[in-house]
């Protein structure tokens, strides 16, 4: 599978640039919040309203919600980057992975039938309180009338849905497919995270590799996309190796997510998704990042377990929670 | 394009306000009775009739997980028939669709957040306890890929078109799949406000239909590759031939006018089963019996085979979401087998619009291939094709 191009929306920006440049300068401070459920301020990477503002991207879509738009962003700007006009949208798919969906909007819902009652319900917010309203909303914005699916995992839907993409791409239905993850903080979902999960703080940050007692969180949101396609095309010169396959030889890097328990081998590791905040989709943005290294020639800084400074890769692996494990080689 | 592996289906599963397990289904298919009743589950200030499924056996542990408990009893049934008593040491794919058990939606819980910033974890531990395929897949203790379709109303098809990519891929051997829905108070008030809830018992395709009866069920089936069945001395006659899917690219809630998505999808799927139009002995409709969905679906239907027979079964098992696409996979499967379709139940007076009249009464079916449509909010549109081998 080429990557033809890659499209991000979080709280570093609009674009993959955005991930480039925090790549060399290092982390950026979290956003802290004012919450209803603890005194202090909460930590977290929130995407920007700025970042969501674009009249032309967003004109039919001014009702929709923020899961949709940054859905519908990264994947334009996933196109964009490929700088390749499609030549026919009809075999061009869609695969979204999220593990929660646009959980505000459901529960904006629920505020309606507890203030409203069950009869005097907003509709609009009924239709985009399903999953499928984001990858439905980037087909139309990009004119896309291949299949269209959405997945949720908990574990790693990035990682499902580009099985998906990949059966699509081998049994000929589509000549390319946009494949990507979305997740969406809100108000209810931090508390949620309050509760299971230790919050790191605003100066400590989250720390890769260094838990004691465990991961610490910071809870962040955003989109990554990829145009995937048999053909190579756009700016990277870089494939998704088999998924599923044996045969595939051992990375020179690991790129883990910094919950990942353990080091998959001995291989110089980095974790780079923190980045971004803690999602659900973090093994999207390491792959972001793998492909950026690869492409650039660079593996960037890591301060964590290993030096990894002067590794020269070819071969990438993103090894997710639960296991899963993706791989990136030169083309 | 190049499918290699035929797909046996092995086993079939089906719970709904029709029965519960396909003996019970059937039954009820050959005596349309039809009582939709106010929703007895959960209050609510909504009175317009919905298809409840009566004494599910459900374990306690499952009391406030329905649709969980839904998806085992058809996983079960379905399992039964392949004659394995477990699954340890097979490649297994879980692929289930759902719209209610995706989304963190229980108002208890949420009340409480909205009263007091603060709220019990049991319904936030019951939701990440995992979602429909991770559930599944941790019951019957495989460790293959499993995916929960969130496609609204197709993914159920879906999911069962996932699940064919992956055995044609040879990502697994044998993959379970369908789809599970429970009835739900968010639904139930959305689709009021939509104004797509009809007071009266659903009429699909009729020229007087007032809206769709939400419904409740699961619909699963064991699919298996031939070499996988050979090796283990198992057969079937039953094949999952063909998927397709495709979207309107149009509107969030409306279907495209002239059934752009739904066109390609069952193109695509009809080429994939290397079958032609022509061969498809029946039809077994979305037909949700909402105005639009059935003028659009019927009128492309028509246009593209005439006056085959065709069906919706939702007049017994009203509409069950993220359900409906496997209930009806199963159901077209069962028709091939048996040899006769149901009546349309609710289908009396035909509607020059929709163009298409479904059966009135039950009907022998002659051929060995059948179609079935799921048409979805997000303009999704799935097909699949069924074929029985004599």
């Amino acid at each position: 599978m080429n990557i033809q191009g890659i499209g991000m929306v979080s709280a570093l920006g609009r674009g993959i640039d955005s991930l480039e440049t925090v790549l060399e300068t290092g982390p950026i401070a979290p956003s802290m919040i004012e919450v209803p459920f603890r005194p202090a301020l909460f930590p977290v990477y929130a995407v920007a309203k700025e970042t969501l503002k674009d009249k032309t991207a967003l004109s039919r879509m001014r009702r929709a919600d923020r899961f949709s738009k940054m859905a519908v962003l990264a994947a334009i700007d996933a196109l964009q980057n490929a700088g390749i006009e499609l030549h026919d949208p009809a075999r061009t798919g869609v695969v979204l992975g999220t593990a929660f969906g646009p959980h505000p909007t459901v529960f904006s819902f629920l505020d309606d039938i507890l203030e409203f009652g069950d009869d005097a319900v907003s509709p609009t917010l009924f239709s985009h309180s399903v999953h499928n309203a984001a990858a439905s909303y980037v087909s139309v914005a990009l004119g896309l009338a291949g299949p269209a699916m959405t997945l949720t995992t908990f574990t790693d839907p990035f990682h499902q849905s580009l099985l998906l993409a990949q059966t699509w791409l081998d049994q000929g239905v589509c000549d390319s497919v946009l494949v990507g993850g979305v997740e969406e903080c809100g108000t209810v979902m931090e508390y949620i995270v309050s509760r299971k999960l230790r919050i790191a703080d605003d100066e400590t940050n989250i720390q890769p590799f260094f838990a004691e007692g465990g991961p610490s969180v910071i809870p962040g949101e955003g989109a990554v996309f990829f145009l995937l396609g048999r053909e190579p095309a756009g700016p990277y010169s870089v494939q998704f190796g088999q998924i599923g396959s044996k045969a595939e030889p051992a990375p020179d890097l690991w790129i883990v997510d910094f919950e990942c328990p353990t080091l998959p081998s001995s291989a110089p590791a980095g974790c780079w998704s923190h980045l971004v905040g803690s999602m659900p989709i973090s093994t999207a943005v390491s792959c972001a990042a793998g492909v950026l290294m690869l492409t650039g020639g660079t593996v960037y800084a890591q301060t964590g377990l290993v030096k990894i400074e002067d590794v020269q890769t070819e071969r990438i692996g993103c090894a997710g929670r639960n296991k899963t494990t993706l791989y990136l080689r030169r083309d | 394009m190049s499918l290699p592996s035929t797909v046996l289906i092995t086993g079939m599963g089906a719970v709904s306000a029709a029965g519960i397990g396909i003996p019970a289904t059937l039954k009820a298919f050959q005596r349309p009775r039809r009582e939709p009743a106010p929703v007895t589950r959960f209050e609510s200030l909504l009175t317009f009739p919905v298809f409840e499924v009566e004494n599910l056996p459900a374990p306690p542990e499952l009391k406030k997980m329905r649709t969980y408990a839904l998806a085992l009893t058809a996983v079960s049934e379905a399992l039964e028939q392949t004659g394995l008593s477990n699954l340890k040491g097979r490649r297994v794919g879980i692929a289930l669709g759902t719209t209610v058990a995706s989304q963190l939606n229980d108002l208890e819980f949420y009340n409480a957040w909205r009263s007091n910033y603060a709220a019990p974890m049991e319904a936030v531990d019951r939701f990440l306890s995992g979602n429909l395929a991770a559930f599944i897949a941790k019951e019957l203790g495989v460790n293959g890929s499993a995916i929960t379709v969130v496609n609204a109303c197709s993914s159920g098809a879906d999911a069962i078109g996932a699940a064919l990519g992956w055995l044609q891929s040879g990502l697994c051997d044998m993959a379970i799949a369908g789809g599970a829905d429970e009835l739900n108070r968010i639904p139930l008030c959305g689709f009021n406000a939509l104004g797509v809830a009809s007071a009266e018992a659903c009429r699909p395709f009729d020229k007087n239909r007032s809206g769709l009866n939400l419904g409740e069920g699961a619909g699963v089936m064991v699919l298996e590759t031939e070499p996988s069945a050979a090796a283990r001395g198992a057969e079937s006659n039953l094949l999952l031939a063909g998927y397709g899917s495709a979207v309107d690219a149009y509107h969030l809630t409306a279907p495209h006018p002239e059934g752009r998505g739904l066109r390609r999808a069952i193109a695509q799927a009809l080429t994939t089963a290397n079958v032609r139009d022509d061969e498809i002995a029946f039809i077994n409709t979305h037909g949700t019996s909402t105005l639009e969905n059935d003028k659009v679906e019927g009128s492309t239907l028509a246009d593209l085979f005439g006056n085959t027979p065709m069906l919706s079964t939702k007049g017994y098992t009203g509409h069950t979401l993220g359900a409906a696409g496997g209930l009806e996979a199963v159901f077209t499967a069962l028709g091939l087998r048996e040899g006769w379709i149901p009546a349309s139940a609710g289908f009396e007076t035909p509607d020059e619009e929709t163009g298409v009249i479904p059966v009135r009464e039950k009907t022998k079916v002659h051929g060995a291939c059948a179609l079935s449509t799921s048409l979805a909010f997000g303009g999704s549109n799935a097909a699949l094709v069924i074929k029985y081998r004599k």
